[in-house]
């Protein structure tokens, strides 16, 4: 969004007030409201719709498929899809290049596992049919709700196909939850000297740096890093204002997994 | 910490659209079926909801006018909303849909582009409107000619992004809007907060700027924009004087920086450098409970908004009174709460029989 040289001004002067003073009036540690819907699309074994306040939108499904495990290294690949953008273009690469590590890397794989030979594959599609800030929080946890409602097809042949040439048999219309640890993502914007959770499209354009803190398994894990959030006032960042986000992430997790699951 | 970190409202049965409404829509199928079908030779009454395709009237002694079309002597609504009927001409007003500009409106707009002795403003309607060098009060002058240094520094007047408010003068053939800023109440935006609303929710009045508790000025653009600002003096002297339409020579005497006899003098150097202020980047101080205060008008605004109420200054001032029972600003992002506060604002008015 362009804004005028008056506005980014007074938005700045709010931003780095202690305590902060956002735009909605929003505390530093407050989310946006964002209205969850699960398990809508008939064809994927999991799917999520998230709308956040301010219009961004974003639909997630899983899908699945049965591997041989020696001929796949990654059991889960992420594709993202931002209506506006190219699918070449920085953001959208980023984006799924962080999602795909991420979600590589935090996920155990021996829980998709199916036999001794066979894995589930899982398939992740995103889509943001609008977005009007950045949207990795949100589309994280549309991931974390779409896998938390996942449906597997239960397997009836036995788990131990090592020696017999079986392919793996499930039961007709018998599902089981798929259970990982689903890492989320938070984008920090960084304002001075305040850390804001959730930075709204123009408070983004006005932060100087943003983070991304990972979240998994009851503590923050990797990966942590800087996001550019804008061109225009993007600076390196202070320790502290890390130690910062950690700490704030490290309290906020918790309630906002609460949130999701409840 | 009382307030939620993050609120989720979950759906689980099946995919539902957001916008859905929770009231029982089939009543309102059946009315439409018994008692608004339109009979042969009558029209569908003022004020009737129609949909796109929805017979208005066979009789084909109306004039056909925006948001109808007419197949075999019969008009239909092209859009969804509401039939208005003057004299003989028959139109559609629609529910949703872009700002359509009239003449004399009030609106807010951004500069999008800057070009040949012209600004390209958007302001929300179908195609971008235009203001022209010669529409604007210039520095250092009272009415004067535009010169050729004047065009070649356009964007020290205004440039893209600027946020500033203006009439619309005229409209061209395909719709789209000529706007002028010759007067103290239009001009670049300073000292505030912007929000935009669906532009069908201002309702047109003859004043468009108002001082509201707090030391706070909204201006509601009639296309949706709105601008929240600290009170000027400029804004406390109109409403004081309520003289619409101040002429420019006033401009330097009432813009703070007054010298005696400087409006009688011809242009100093004085009076050129003060009166740039009207162009000027730099914000006034504003003190941090003012900077709430802001946050808290565009959060009650944004709440009626969202309940689809009329924005008026009345309500915008009883929605603020309602959410005082909200300390936290931040808790009026809440869908709850915004709901709450709209039914407030509808209970008070109905109580005072307004409604």
């Amino acid at each position: 969004m362009v804004m005028s040289l008056t506005e980014k001004r007074y938005l700045q002067e709010c931003l780095i007030s202690k305590p902060p003073l956002r735009p909605d009036g929003r505390n530093d540690d407050q989310f946006r409201p964002i209205e969850v819907f699960t398990d809508f699309l008939p064809t994927s074994n999991g799917s999520s719709k998230i709308v956040a306040s301010d219009g961004t939108e974003c639909v997630v499904s899983v899908k699945s498929k049965v591997v041989d495990r020696s001929l796949e290294d990654d059991l889960i690949v992420v594709d993202v899809d931002i209506t506006g953008r190219r699918d070449d273009s920085p953001l959208v690469q980023e984006i799924a290049s962080i999602l795909n590590r991420v979600l590589l890397l935090q996920i155990d794989q021996e829980q998709l596992r199916l036999t001794q030979k066979y894995s589930f594959k899982l398939y992740i599609d995103v889509l943001v049919l609008s977005s009007y800030s950045h949207p990795l929080t949100l589309i994280s946890f549309a991931i974390y709700s779409a896998l938390n409602s996942t449906q597997l097809p239960t397997l009836i042949s036995s788990e131990d196909d090592l020696d017999v040439a079986e392919l793996p048999t499930f039961h007709d219309y018998d599902m089981s939850k798929l259970n990982i640890d689903i890492p989320i993502m938070f984008t920090l914007a960084v304002c001075g000297q305040n850390v804001i959770v959730d930075p709204a499209s123009s408070e983004s354009d006005v932060a100087s740096n943003g983070i991304l803190v990972t979240w998994c398994k009851g503590k923050v894990g990797a990966p942590i890093r800087t996001l550019s959030l804008n061109e225009e006032y993007t600076r390196g960042i202070h320790p502290d204002r890390l130690a910062e986000s950690i700490r704030l992430i490290e309290i906020l997790a918790p309630k906002v997994l609460q949130a999701l699951d409840g | 910490m009382s307030i939620d970190v993050l609120s989720v409202r979950k759906r689980q049965e099946g995919f539902q659209f957001v916008n859905e409404l929770e009231s029982d829509s089939d009543s309102d199928v059946e009315m439409a079926n018994d008692e608004d079908k339109v009979d042969s030779g009558e029209v569908a009454k003022d004020g009737t909801i129609v949909t796109p395709g929805e017979l208005v009237t066979d009789d084909p002694v109306w004039m056909r006018g925006h948001g109808t079309y007419f197949l075999e002597n019969q008009t239909y609504a092209s859009v969804a909303g509401t039939v208005s009927r003057v004299n003989r001409l028959l139109s559609v007003i629609p529910l949703r849909g872009r700002y359509a500009p009239e003449t004399g409106d009030h609106v807010i707009g951004r500069i999008a582009e800057v070009g040949n002795r012209r600004w390209k403003v958007d302001i929300g309607a179908k195609q971008h409107a235009v203001l022209m060098l010669g529409s604007v009060n210039l520095p250092g002058g009272v009415l004067r000619r535009k010169s050729e240094s004047d065009e070649l520094q356009m964007r020290n007047f205004l440039k893209e992004g600027d946020l500033l408010n203006a009439e619309i003068q005229s409209l061209f053939q395909d719709g789209s809007a000529s706007l002028h800023t010759r007067s103290l109440k239009y001009g670049k935006l300073r000292n505030g907060t912007f929000l935009q609303v669906r532009s069908p929710l201002i309702v047109r009045s003859k004043k468009h700027t108002h001082n509201l508790p707090g030391n706070v000025t909204v201006i509601l653009g009639v296309n949706g924009f709105i601008w929240l600002r600290k009170t000027s003096k400029v804004d406390n002297a109109s409403d004081a004087s309520n003289v619409s339409g101040r002429n420019a020579a006033t401009l330097s005497g009432a813009s703070g920086d007054y010298k005696p006899g400087s409006n009688s003098v011809s242009i100093t150097r004085l009076e050129e450098e003060s009166s740039w202020e009207i162009y000027s980047d730099k914000n006034d101080p504003i003190p941090e409970a003012m900077k709430r205060t802001i946050a808290r008008y565009s959060n009650v605004i944004r709440a009626l908004a969202h309940c689809e109420i009329g924005i008026t200054e009345a309500r915008v001032v009883a929605a603020y009174e309602a959410s005082m029972a909200y300390s936290h600003v931040g808790s009026l992002i809440d869908k709850d709460n915004m709901e709450s506060i709209g039914q407030d604002v509808i209970n008070a008015e109905k109580m005072r029989g307004n409604a």
